[in-house]
């Protein structure tokens, strides 16, 4: 059976272009497409979509606050962000907020599919750009030693793909090969979530907003 | 403790001021350290320690003038005046006079006043100008006959009076006035005056030629002068007694009195005692017609009369002289030193006169402009205050202003500063902003673009508009990347050659590593920390993009070396790969490496290209950063 894709982007264009290029690929089928996500619980929660692709920027509320209105409702779905540049602090707070991973809208017509296949097995790709922004963020967080929880290893792939280096270039580096690099990096992502969402509940708790 | 001494003995006195000293200065009393300071410089003349005791008035006035004590400069200045006097500085001492003076008439002390006139009139007899002087003395004793009635300053005045008149040859009345004054001060106890007394009667009573009285005068005066310690008064009654001597004919006791006085002289260094002692000398010589040692001391005599300008002794030393040539028959040098002497005379006569002439001039002028000069005087009073209160006024208005000048500047460079660094991060944001927002949204149709022209490929492969398509399709692509390159040159996060170099090896993995070719990056390690400036970030990038390629493009290699270095300020960019190379006369032309020239020459970097059929490419960058 076809995955269930929902669309979220304001450029009509870009959005009837995705449409059209999920609607030829016969793993996935369209469940629906948006151009704002003012109601996005209900429209999720109606779709119950496998596989959310998430503009980031949109008028009336942003791609992240729909994901962590998502997280929130208890959804699971992978949402992945759709994004012109990967050096975007947004991109790197979409991922705390709970995105599974992004796309940079470049290679939308080269990389849509296999992203969409990555991230449903939990295997996102991680830029260098983010992946720099994940340890200077660790880095911010001094008070704490290891704030996220990483493992040795997942910091050591994490540092390396910061400067730079590819999957590739890291599996060799470290001796091990490229899936376990993805695994590492699929175990940075969770952590952050889990982490940042943590976060998120405490401060919540402690806003009384709960 | 240090005043009663003072009478007995001034040594012992001025340790015990000395430990005083050090009392005050705890204390922080300044007041009571000018007045020790004022003691001691007044114990150090007595002993004829000049310096000392300019260095303690010094001090003394230092203090005071520091705190505003205008009592404590004033007495100082009597100090330094008197210290100047017994110095044979007349004209110093009287400056100093003067300006104390002026502050005691200002403070309307007229004991202090009298005080002064009592100074004035010993500097004026120093000068031998014994009118002036006795104008001087005469002012000092109406003020201190009072009332008050002030015995001391009286029997002071009216010693100083009694030897003016003595000088003026008004025996009579100088005796009398002499006479009261030694009464006064038997009767107050004061020492110094009675000694004065007892040396100006013996003057007196050698002019009446009555010689043992006068002699047995001086002796008293010298027995009280030992006993102080007190050595220049001393040293005159030694004087005075070898006068007597001299007058007696006795030359070998006139000699010997004289030498006394000389060696004393000599001791304190006071060129004018000195000189008398000489003058005395040459005289008793020339009395026992040793003409040549006469002379000879007559000159000494001369000499240091010059030195503190006494005309009187260089007069008697001229008309000795000149007796002496005329006694050996000299005559043509008689008569020279005769005119010298004359000339000299005359010169102190008229000198006198117009003194005299002034001072009644004076005298006249000063009653008819008393009463001006009382209303001028509260006059200048009241203008004294108006102006203190318009300078401080004025002084607070030219600080005020020049504070709120400061403080204007201050604010105004700091807001400016702000305001520029503030619009600075405006422009900045703004440019980011509008860069994104551009980029975020063509970025996005150009997307689509790239995708539908991809879709119409793949849906349609046979029909004839499909090279169009492809192109579309290329060229979107091409622009977003040109877009993405350029945003992230712009941003001012990518400074850093760090950031430059991530950025370089993501791109190398994109490209390369679908081609299965390998790569290395080298020498990272020799960048420290530069940081590129927003022209050579983007153009280096660029450069660095085209080659990386074209290595992959057209190389048909599979390895690319990507190798860094620093040597002092240039960096040195190295790529090489092991592909067939090219041939450069024919592909001279083509886009791509102009493109790199031209942006090399953009920011001023070395490019140089190097490749052989069959050996592969080297590009190397050369580029000055700081």
């Amino acid at each position: 059976m076809a995955l269930s894709v929902v669309v979220y982007e304001d450029n009509d264009l870009l959005r009837e272009s995705i449409v059209s290029m999920i609607s030829l690929n016969k793993q996935f089928q369209v469940g629906g497409s948006f151009n704002n996500v003012l109601k996005v619980e209900e429209q999720v929660k109606s779709i119950k979509p496998d596989i959310i692709l998430m503009d980031i920027d949109m008028p009336g509320s942003t791609g992240i606050d729909a994901v962590a209105k998502i997280r929130k409702a208890g959804w699971q779905t992978p949402i992945m962000m759709l994004t012109v540049f990967d050096d975007n602090q947004h991109v790197f707070d979409a991922i705390c907020a709970g995105a599974s991973g992004y796309l940079l809208k470049k290679h939308l017509s080269a990389k849509l599919y296999d992203s969409m296949e990555e991230l449903r097995t939990g295997g996102a790709p991680m830029s260098p750009s983010i992946a720099r922004m994940v340890v200077s963020s660790m880095h911010k967080k001094a008070t704490q030693v290891n704030p996220y929880g990483l493992t040795a290893r997942e910091t050591d792939v994490l540092t390396s793909l910061s400067k730079g280096n590819s999957y590739k270039l890291i599996a060799s580096e470290f001796n091990i090969s490229i899936d376990t690099v993805r695994t590492h990096i699929k175990n940075v992502y969770e952590k952050l979530q889990v982490h940042s969402q943590a976060e998120a509940v405490a401060k919540a708790i402690h806003e009384k907003l709960i | 403790m240090g005043e009663l001494n003072e009478k007995t003995n001034a040594q012992k006195a001025i340790s015990y001021y000395q430990q005083a000293l050090a009392f005050p200065f705890r204390m922080e009393y300044s007041m009571e350290f000018v007045q020790t300071y004022n003691s001691l410089g007044e114990l150090y003349h007595i002993l004829g320690k000049y310096d000392s005791s300019q260095l303690m008035h010094q001090q003394a006035l230092g203090i005071a003038q520091k705190f505003n004590y205008e009592n404590e400069i004033a007495e100082t200045y009597q100090g330094i005046a008197l210290n100047f006097m017994l110095q044979s500085k007349p004209d110093s001492a009287r400056a100093y006079l003067q300006q104390a003076l002026a502050t005691w008439i200002r403070l309307e002390d007229r004991l202090k006043q009298a005080g002064v006139y009592v100074n004035l009139g010993n500097v004026f007899l120093n000068k031998a100008n014994y009118t002036e002087a006795l104008n001087y003395f005469i002012k000092a004793e109406k003020i201190y006959e009072g009332p008050p009635k002030d015995s001391h300053g009286l029997s002071k005045a009216l010693s100083n009076i009694g030897n003016i008149e003595t000088i003026l040859g008004n025996d009579d009345q100088a005796l009398d006035y002499t006479q009261r004054a030694m009464e006064l001060s038997k009767e107050i106890g004061n020492d110094l005056s009675v000694a004065y007394c007892h040396r100006l009667m013996g003057r007196i009573l050698r002019k009446k030629t009555s010689f043992d009285k006068a002699m047995s005068a001086y002796r008293e005066a010298v027995k009280i002068y030992q006993m102080r310690g007190d050595k220049r008064n001393e040293s005159e009654t030694y004087q005075s007694i070898g006068n007597i001597y001299y007058d007696l004919r006795q030359s070998k006791n006139a000699l010997a009195e004289y030498d006394k006085s000389l060696q004393i002289a000599r001791s304190i260094e006071d060129p004018l005692l000195m000189g008398y002692a000489f003058s005395g000398i040459g005289f008793t010589w020339y009395q026992l017609k040793e003409f040549n040692t006469a002379i000879a001391y007559f000159d000494s005599s001369m000499i240091k009369a010059k030195e503190v300008g006494n005309r009187y002794l260089i007069m008697d030393a001229f008309q000795v002289i000149s007796n002496i040539h005329e006694e050996r028959g000299h005559f043509h040098e008689a008569l020279k030193f005769h005119k010298f002497y004359s000339d000299l005379k005359d010169s102190i006569v008229r000198e006198e006169n117009r003194q005299g002439a002034e001072e009644m001039e004076a005298k006249y002028q000063n009653v008819k402009k008393q009463t001006e000069i009382e209303l001028l005087k509260k006059d200048q009073q009241l203008k004294n205050v108006s102006l203190q209160q318009n300078r401080t006024t004025q002084t607070a208005m030219v600080v005020a202003f020049v504070l709120l000048l400061i403080i204007g500047v201050l604010a105004f460079n700091r807001h400016r500063l702000i305001h520029r660094a503030k619009r600075l991060m405006e422009i900045e944001r703004m440019r980011n902003e509008i860069a994104r927002d551009l980029h975020d949204d063509m970025g996005s149709t150009l997307s689509s673009i790239h995708i539908i022209s991809q879709l119409a490929l793949k849906e349609n492969q046979a029909e004839p508009s499909t090279k169009y398509f492809q192109r579309i399709s290329e060229n979107s692509a091409k622009m977003m990347e040109s877009m993405s390159d350029m945003v992230w040159s712009i941003s001012p996060d990518n400074d850093s050659l760090q950031k430059m170099l991530s950025k370089m090896k993501e791109f190398s993995a994109e490209i390369l590593e679908p081609k299965n070719m390998s790569y290395r990056f080298q020498g990272e390690e020799t960048l420290n920390g530069a940081v590129l400036d927003l022209a050579s970030r983007k153009n280096v990038f660029l450069i660095f993009k085209e080659s990386i390629n074209n290595a992959a493009k057209y190389s048909e290699g599979s390895f690319v070396d990507i190798h860094f270095s620093q040597v002092a300020t240039d960096l040195l960019l190295t790529i090489s790969d092991n592909g067939k190379g090219f041939d450069h006369t024919r592909v001279q032309n083509g886009n791509g490496l102009k493109n790199m020239k031209a942006r090399a020459m953009e920011i001023n970097a070395q490019l140089n290209l190097e490749s052989t059929l069959g050996q592969g490419t080297v590009l190397k960058l050369k580029l000055s950063i700081t």
